[in-house]
């Protein structure tokens, strides 16, 4: 199985607000909020760390057990933000700084 | 087929809304008369402008083909260019001028002046909102909230002591005052909703902002940060996907919310309303 690459649109624009991230697209204005666990996702989108390095890494730092289905919910809500413009998603690497936004 | 008298000569009629006047230019003096109509309240005789706004009449929409009815507001080469299916224009925020070509020219102008005042308070921190707004004792409540929960009704109930600021558009400023501390004031303004009436051209600081639900009876309650940020950046007016801008219209929420409380407001359709408004 291939690795799967994330990172930031820069067409976002984002801030924290008490532990969550809440992100609006530039391409429609739409708004999202972001649980902590995906929130820790969001910012560790950086396009070089494979995206289940990303999950193992932000759900141990909150439970002691990664669950089988992490990945796969990962996946699932990272496809969701990727249709809405908001992260890029891809097979390879991202290098192409101009599309990482800013993690807040 | 009916004729207008053009004057040669410029025509400047200086609108001033939220204390930002802007110069309005045209060759038509039948325009200028509209425009102090449509203004009325807000319109300044011996006022040097901060912005001038040049309007070109189109006399037949046919000269506008090609543009879209959907609203584009895009920067481009250090302009923001705006186009709708009545009007094309140009803003240059840097020489503080801007370019206009309407057809429907009040209806587009309104759409127009509410844009490029949007962008002005940006810079500054400030934003317009979709919300009433009324002054009672000396202190300014805004009310906002989506088509159909009750802005307009709020502006109705309204008791005579207070002074309608607009039941459509709150024009928020932020004020830096010489000690370094920092408020926001809520102006009256032309833009209007259902009520189709101007509020008074004043201000108030800015007490309270509540985000309209209606019930069965009335309650204000507390409405926490993270969630009061999320509201408003549902209601406030944003007519670009300029990202720069968006980073801009959140910094500004998130410094209003950590200054002016935001509450929800749950009411029912009666004047009593307003004694929670005190």
């Amino acid at each position: 199985m291939s690795e799967r690459y994330i990172a930031r649109s820069s067409a976002i624009a984002a801030r924290l607000l008490e532990g969550e991230m809440v992100i609006m697209s530039a391409l429609d204005s739409t708004l999202f909020t972001l649980n902590a666990t995906a929130t820790a996702i969001w910012q560790a989108a950086d396009g070089r760390t494979p995206l289940r390095e990303i999950v193992h890494n932000a759900i141990h730092a909150q439970f002691s057990e990664v669950p089988g289905s992490a990945l796969q919910d990962a996946e699932t809500f990272v496809e969701a933000l990727a249709q809405h413009g908001i992260l890029l998603l891809s097979d390879q690497p991202i290098t192409d700084a101009t599309a990482l936004g800013a993690s807040q | 087929m009916t004729m207008r008298a053009v004057s040669r000569h410029t025509v400047r009629v200086v609108v001033v809304i939220g204390g930002i006047a802007i110069a309005i230019e045209t060759y038509s003096q039948h325009f200028a008369s509209r425009l102090r109509r449509r203004y009325a309240g807000f319109i300044a005789v011996r006022q040097a402008a901060d912005f001038r706004f040049r309007v070109e009449l189109v006399s037949s929409p046919r000269r506008l083909h090609g543009y879209s009815e959907g609203l584009e507001v895009v920067f481009r080469n250090a302009l923001w260019h705006l186009r709708r299916g009545d009007f094309r224009a140009m803003w240059d925020m840097r020489r503080r001028q801007g370019w206009m070509q309407p057809t429907d020219v009040l209806h587009g102008l309104d759409a127009v002046l509410r844009i490029v005042h949007s962008l002005i308070l940006a810079e500054e921190g400030g934003f317009l909102v979709h919300a009433a707004s009324l002054i009672r004792n000396g202190k300014a409540w805004a009310f906002a909230g989506v088509s159909g929960t009750g802005k307009t009704t709020m502006a109705r109930l309204a008791p005579l002591d207070t002074t309608l600021l607009s039941d459509e558009v709150t024009y928020i400023r932020r004020q830096t005052a010489a000690d370094g501390t920092s408020g926001y004031l809520a102006y009256g303004n032309p833009f209007y909703g259902e009520l189709r009436k101007s509020g008074v051209n004043t201000e108030a600081p800015l007490f309270q902002l509540c985000l309209l639900e209606q019930g069965k009876r009335h309650t204000l309650q507390a409405v926490e940060r993270g969630e009061a940020v999320r509201a408003l950046l549902r209601h406030v007016m944003c007519f670009s996907r300029d990202v720069a801008l968006g980073n801009c219209l959140f910094d500004a929420v998130c410094a209003f919310v950590d200054q002016v409380p935001v509450t929800r407001l749950t009411f029912a359709r009666d004047p009593g309303v307003w004694e929670l408004m005190q």
